[in-house]
């Protein structure tokens, strides 16, 4: 697929491409239930770099997040990520290179495990020690306080719980984010402290970060690139400063930002809404 | 705002019982709505969705309410009994919540349930009550009403979804709507078409509207007044074309913690919160800055 504009533009960082998805569907069910969820996408991400995911519900954004996390089986096309092929097996240790944030914070955490256990757990899965230190330093680093640390995920709010999840994709040390919707479920407010600390991590860590969201402002505050997406399709990709200016060639992201009623705002306080009068 | 308010609240205030004693919801809000458009916004927790349901007079048993007056038109909200409030509820005052999934009955179709909302507060025949049903479905921009009529909640989309609670809602002929956070579980693309709806219907029917939401612009676009809540008191209330000069430090903050869409910013401003907010009374913080 050829991106008009900015395949020239973009050509010196295809090289160093830590996330490499080229052709890839994702089929769910057979038969008259059949339903190609994901086609032929095809995309790279650069190291360090924040690369975003729009598009509507069903249109297959969390599908491919989840495909490029493994934990959905790829039905043609091939995704690789720092240099590993997904699908093909993988020793834990490798597995903890990408890890992935979901939307609901409340829905993501087990219930029944303290904070301890739930960022415990994946070292321990790992064969990796899960060490006093090293479990401080991780909540230290998200912004929580020893005293989080015993607590049930009941006992903390949305904005604290989605900082543990933060964390325990953190104490693995990976190389990628996967990051599904990581602000939809908490206050605007909420949202600007995860965004900053997300940003912030990203640059202590060195990650690269793929993010999927349906908030313009949110993508455009975090990312360089966009890929938006349609029925299972990459429809358009462009770079952050075309979606500031509201330079969009398919008639799909117009859609998109014209109907954005979402958390954004223009500098001059004017609220974030093109066209519709 | 027009001359008469349609509905009263006057220094509400609610609290819930607690493992540790009482928790306060509401520490007295006033407000006035006729037949315009109010938006309320504020973070969870602040008690915007408490106030719906004290107008309803839903609250669960754990809450405790207190207000020297609650009063839609001339119906005193605060010391009907129950058996009057059954006939305001739904009939004079609907609610429409957040999320289709979970407030649509899953084992009754979509039409069986409008159908019957018409029928409890119209004693209709339950002929009467399905051609009505399919009217209000054809009201709320749903194409083949007669289709949809059979479906169960899980059959239909969550825009279709939140079609059906508008028209379950808004078949009493209700004088006033209470739209808590209608369109939050729903697409951008479909929530301005929602709010379209919402909008010509209570425009046609001339009702009042509370919107609830913790979404600012959304309100600022829609409503013709807001009210920023925090804590459960009223920081200030403005004019929605005033937003965006909006002087209470608590509102600033909200909406300078929005990402920029046309500037990149290194960080997002975090919003400062102060308890003093909650025992000044309403305006002190937007007179403070005004000096």
């Amino acid at each position: 697929m050829i991106w008009p504009g900015s395949a020239s533009r973009l050509a010196p960082a295809w090289l160093g491409r830590v996330i490499e998805v080229a052709g890839a569907s994702v089929v769910y069910g057979a038969g008259s239930e059949r339903l190609e969820a994901v086609r032929n996408a095809s995309f790279g991400v650069r190291a360090g770099e924040i690369f975003g995911l729009v598009g509507e519900s069903g249109c297959g954004k969390s599908t491919l997040l989840r495909a490029i996390g493994g934990l959905v089986p790829l039905a043609g096309g091939s995704i690789a990520v720092a240099g590993q092929a997904i699908g093909e097996a993988r020793k834990p240790r490798k597995a903890g290179l990408v890890q992935m944030v979901f939307q609901d914070p409340y829905g993501s955490l087990n219930p029944t495990h303290t904070v301890d256990r739930i960022l415990s757990e994946p070292l321990l899965i790992q064969g990796a020690r899960s060490t006093d230190q090293r479990l401080s330093k991780c909540l230290r680093e998200v912004g929580l306080g020893p005293e989080h640390r015993y607590r049930y995920p009941h006992q903390l709010s949305g904005g604290q719980r989605q900082r543990v999840a933060i964390a325990r994709a953190l104490i693995t040390e990976p190389r990628v984010l996967l990051l599904d919707e990581p602000t939809s479920a908490l206050d605007l407010s909420v949202q600007a402290e995860i965004l900053n600390l997300l940003k912030r991590v990203g640059r202590a860590h060195e990650l690269t970060m793929l993010m999927v969201s349906h908030d313009l402002a949110v993508i455009a505050h975090m990312c360089s690139r966009i890929a938006v997406m349609h029925v299972g399709e990459i429809v358009e990709m462009l770079d952050v400063d075309s979606l500031r200016r509201g330079n969009a060639n398919h008639p799909y992201t117009q859609v998109l930002l014209n109907a954005s009623l979402d958390g954004g705002r223009r500098e001059d306080g004017s609220p974030f809404r093109h066209g519709r009068t | 705002m027009s001359a008469l308010p349609l509905l009263t609240v006057e220094d509400l205030h609610v609290s819930y019982q607690g493992r540790s004693g009482r928790v306060p919801a509401l520490r007295g809000v006033s407000f006035e709505v006729g037949q315009e458009r109010l938006g309320i916004v504020g973070e969870s927790g602040s008690g915007k969705s408490t106030i719906g349901l004290s107008v309803l007079r839903l609250l669960p048993g754990t809450a405790s309410l207190a207000a020297t007056r609650l009063a839609l038109r001339g119906i005193d909200l605060l010391h009907a009994t129950e058996s009057a409030l059954r006939t305001v509820r739904g009939r004079r005052i609907s609610m429409v919540l957040q999320d289709p999934k979970f407030s649509l009955n899953p084992v009754l179709t979509v039409g069986q349930q409008i159908a019957e909302s018409y029928a409890v507060h119209a004693h209709s025949t339950r002929h009467e009550a399905k051609r009505k049903a399919l009217e209000m479905l054809e009201a709320v921009r749903i194409r083949d009403p007669e289709r949809v009529f059979g479906l169960y909640p899980h059959e239909v989309s969550g825009g279709m979804g939140q079609r059906v609670m508008i028209a379950m809602m808004l078949i009493p002929e209700p004088d006033f709507l209470i739209a808590d956070e209608p369109t939050s579980a729903l697409d951008v693309t479909v929530q301005a078409q929602l709010l379209e709806l919402i909008d010509e219907l209570i425009r046609r029917r001339q009702m009042g509207l509370i919107l609830i939401s913790h979404n600012l612009n959304l309100v600022a676009s829609f409503c013709d007044r807001i009210l920023v809540l925090y804590g459960g008191r009223v920081m200030e209330m403005l004019n929605a074309s005033e937003l965006a000069s909006a002087r209470h430090p608590y509102t600033r903050g909200l909406l300078a913690c929005r990402p920029l869409i046309d500037r990149p910013q290194a960080e997002l401003p975090q919003l400062k919160r102060d308890l003093a907010w909650l025992s000044e009374p309403v305006g002190a913080g937007v007179a403070r800055t005004r000096d």
